[in-house]
Parts: structure tokens; C-alpha cells; sequence
């Protein structure tokens, strides 16, 4: 079976739906090892074994072996896999090539595209979306996250599904054109400033409702520097619930609580 | 918010958090999109955008890296929305923030029951393997289909009932004590809803400066030491 005949745009279209279910089954033991082979399997069958599913039997079984990678990278390692079986060989042969892929790009772009959209992406994303609800209209700030989140993720999940039929090597080549070092740079600047924009503005926005007891920009300030050195230094979680229990002894206090509605 | 209620409530939300792991994950199970959902189906849309605000920002920072369970922010975001909802509707006379504030902290602590539902489905997930791969040894690859996606009904269960049982404590809980409890209590309640962007930012800038360290090595003092 030639490459050419394996590597069509259903195939791509194909893996690329099918990597929508790739933690479908994710477990302790196997991980995404059940979502890989439902991923794999079809092109395999139908790309190899036209009609003797029975003759694959080894191969199939090997496609629910440990797999983990970033979901959205997924289906770019099971398009390398496919394509090292388009190669030709034995099952013994397309078995070691499934796992030396498997072995050489699991953790790489694991660990790639945590940093790329669990890291940057979603926050950066989830805070200009929070940003256009507080200050425009609601439902427009869920959609501009969904718009930007997604404008960076579908195309790239695409891409990568494609890149990764033609091989290793074009794979790679994929992620060379992403300059992705020069993106990791720049977003971790990006996330400083909008983190501190988002802290200001979130908390301005949320002590705003329903309030007439004090300027949103001086309750904003006296949180901050409240459960900023809290959080510091006893870490987010009990900084937090040491910041509730202050707040409502704090309340006890007439001079505090005096005069509020 | 009746026992139906409850259910149709836990049906859709369990519905948008198989995005989280299970199917899509194009994101429609954020805080700020699933509680817009459902606040906007139950009738109750500002409160939707408030907790979908303050949830989204506190744990957009939060990552599933390998084995690693983050904390459930849309379970919570929508237990919160589902309490304050059933509490507004059972009867419970409050301010608006204090009754937001109050679910988002019970909906804060029942995080162990979130995260601890989503171990058990992954485990049961991992029986399906061992039928999986015999049914795949006999090359039955059609039956091994609905084995291999069965964990969508697995995590599909999860999310439903652990967020109905969530909605269903939680407003009996703000319902029966939200008449007992101190005003102060309710207040350290909505400065908690108030404060959570800063503590998301917080969280956020945490992975890139080890405050104080960090800052505390460049005070001129300290750096001449």
C-alpha cells in the first residue's frame, strides 16, 4: 500500500474528528490508550487490510497500549504511526516503528502543548473573554474566548493531524514553522500583564455589584493588599480561607461594619 | 428549583463537562461559558456571568499534566450557580452576592467530591480495556468500538450525579442555615466571591514568580547582603 493512497483528505478529515474522542475512555492504567486505538484502527483496517481485519489482529491489539500526549497533539502522533504503516514491513517491523514514534513524541509534545494551551492559551484566552463580559456584553465575552481559544487550537490541532501523515520529518518541519520559543516568550510576558489587569479589573467589577458602601477601586486595593501577603505566604488555598475567616471577625467589629447596609 | 428541576439542571450541566476530558474539549465547559449556559436556560443569567466570572478566574491557571487531577472549576462553577438557583427558589431571603458567595464557598469545599468522583470514573474506565483488547484480538472491531468510547457514558454518569447531588446539599444547606447564620458570615462570604480574581491572578503569576522569593532577592538590602 503506497503512501499516496493512505494519505487522503478523508483520512486526515477522519483523524482529525476522530482525535475529538481521544480521552473518551481515559483511565490510571492506559491513559489514552483506548481514545488512540478507536483513532487509529479505522485508517489501519481500511488502509492496510482491506477486508482481513482477522490477518491484524497483533497490530490492532498493539493500538491499545499506554498511549498519553496532550489531547490536542494526539492525533499528530496517531497520523505518525498510520504513516509508519503505510511503509510497509512486517507486523513485527510497524509495531517497533508505532512504538519508537510513540516513545520519541509522547512526552515531547506533551509537555509542548501544556505549556502552549493549558498554560498560555487558556488563561490569556479565558481573560480577555472575562474582560469583554465585565465591560460589554456577556454573552459576547464567552464567545470572544471560545473565538480566540479555538482560532489558535482547531487550526493547529489540524495541521498537526496532516503534517503528521506525511511523516516524522514533515511533522517536525511543522513545529519549526511555529517559532514556538519566540511565542513562549512573548506570551509569558502577555500573561504578567494581563493577569494584573484582570486582578484589578475583575475585582473593581465584582465588588461594584450590588454595593454602595465603598468606591470599587478602594475595596480592589484593600483585597489586594489583604490577601495578596496571605496567599504569599500561606499558598492560595489557606490564604484564602484565612482571608474569609478575618474578613468575617473583621465584621464583628462595629467601626468596620458600622453604618452598612 | 423542584427535584426535576434539579435533574434537567445536572442533565445539561453533566452534558457540558464531558468537554473537560471526555469529548471536544473546545472549551465549553469554562466557568464563564457553561455557568452563561445554564444561567441563561434556568432563568438566572447575571448570576451565570458572576460565578462564571470569579470561577474562571481563579482556575484558568489550572492544568491536567499527565496523572494529575486539577480542581474541577466547571463541576464547581456549576454546583455554585445550581445551589444559589434551588436556595433563590426554595425560599432563602438574601442579597443577591451574599447568596453567591455562599454557594461558591460550599461549592469550593465539595471539590474532594468532584475531583474524587473523577478518579472513580477513570478506574472504571480502566475495566474496559481488558474486553477492549480481547474483542480486538478476535478482530470484532465493531463491537470493540462501543467499548473503546464507553467511557463517555462512564464520565457522562459522573458528572450528572455528582452534580445533582452536589445542587441538592448544597441549597438544603443554604436554605436551612442562611436564616441562623450571622450577618458577618455572609459578608466574609461575598468579600470571598469579591477577592477571588486577585487570588486567580495570584495562582497565575505564582508559576512564573516564586513571590515573595523572587521579589524579596531584588530589595536593595538583600541584595548587598
Amino acid at each position: 500500500m503506497s503512501r499516496a493512497a493512505t494519505v487522503s483528505p478523508a483520512t486526515v478529515m477522519g483523524l482529525f474528528l476522530r482525535s475529538f474522542l481521544v480521552q473518551s475512555s481515559w483511565n490510571f492504567r492506559g491513559m489514552q490508550n483506548l481514545g488512540f486505538a478507536a483513532m487509529t484502527i479505522p485508517v489501519l483496517r481500511k488502509g492496510r487490510y482491506p477486508g482481513a481485519a482477522a490477518a491484524s489482529s497483533g497490530l490492532l491489539v498493539e493500538q491499545a497500549e499506554f498511549f498519553n500526549a496532550h489531547p490536542y497533539f494526539s492525533g499528530a502522533i496517531a497520523a505518525m504511526c498510520v504513516s509508519g504503516e503505510a511503509r510497509g514491513g512486517t507486523d513485527d517491523e510497524i509495531i517497533e516503528r508505532q512504538r519508537r514514534i510513540k516513545g520519541d513524541f509522547m512526552g515531547p509534545l506533551g509537555g509542548l502543548g501544556d505549556q502552549i494551551f493549558w498554560q498560555t492559551a487558556l488563561p490569556v484566552c479565558g481573560a480577555f473573554g472575562v474582560i469583554v463580559a465585565m465591560f460589554g456584553h456577556h454573552l459576547a465575552g464567552a464567545l470572544v474566548f471560545l473565538a480566540c481559544f479555538n482560532t489558535l487550537h482547531l487550526p493547529l490541532r489540524l495541521g498537526a493531524v496532516a503534517a503528521g501523515l506525511g511523516g516524522r520529518g514533515r511533522f517536525i518541519a511543522f513545529l519549526q514553522r511555529l517559532r514556538l520559543p519566540r511565542f513562549m516568550n512573548f506570551s509569558r510576558r502577555l500573561i504578567l500583564l494581563v493577569s494584573l489587569a484582570v486582578m484589578v479589573t475583575g475585582t473593581m467589577w465584582l465588588a461594584g455589584i450590588g454595593s454602595s458602601f465603598a468606591p470599587a477601586l478602594v475595596v480592589a486595593v484593600a483585597v489586594l493588599l489583604s490577601l495578596g501577603p496571605l496567599a504569599a505566604f500561606l499558598g492560595p488555598w489557606w490564604g484564602t480561607i484565612l482571608f474569609f475567616v478575618i474578613v468575617s471577625l473583621l465584621e464583628w467589629w462595629p467601626a468596620f461594619s458600622g453604618g452598612r447596609p | 428549583m423542584d427535584l426535576t428541576g434539579v435533574i434537567v439542571f445536572s442533565a445539561v450541566g453533566g452534558l457540558l463537562s464531558l468537554d473537560s476530558t471526555a469529548f471536544l474539549q473546545v472549551m465549553l465547559s469554562q466557568p464563564l461559558v457553561a455557568c452563561g449556559i445554564l444561567g441563561n436556560l434556568g432563568g438566572y443569567p447575571a448570576w451565570g456571568w458572576i460565578l462564571g466570572v470569579a470561577f474562571q478566574l481563579v482556575f484558568c491557571s489550572d492544568a491536567p499534566l499527565g496523572t494529575h487531577l486539577p480542581h474541577d472549576a466547571s463541576m464547581m462553577a456549576m454546583a455554585a450557580l445550581g445551589m444559589a438557583m434551588a436556595a433563590e427558589v426554595s425560599g432563602a431571603r438574601v442579597g443577591m452576592m451574599e447568596l453567591l458567595g455562599a454557594s461558591a464557598l460550599l461549592a469550593l469545599l465539595m471539590d474532594p467530591l468532584f475531583r474524587g468522583s473523577s478518579m472513580l470514573a477513570r478506574r472504571w474506565n480502566g475495566l474496559l480495556a481488558g474486553p477492549a483488547r480481547r474483542l480486538l484480538e478476535r478482530g470484532a472491531f465493531g463491537s470493540a468500538r462501543l467499548l473503546l468510547h464507553g467511557g463517555l457514558v462512564v464520565f457522562y454518569l459522573r458528572g450528572l450525579v455528582s452534580l445533582a447531588v452536589a445542587v441538592a446539599v448544597g441549597a438544603w444547606l443554604i436554605s436551612s442555615c442562611i436564616g441562623i447564620l450571622p450577618r458577618q458570615v455572609l459578608h466574609g462570604a461575598r468579600w470571598l466571591l469579591v477577592s477571588m480574581p486577585i487570588l486567580g491572578a495570584l495562582r497565575l503569576t505564582g508559576q512564573y514568580i516564586r513571590f515573595p522569593r523572587d521579589i524579596m532577592q531584588h530589595l536593595p538590602w538583600v541584595k548587598a547582603r
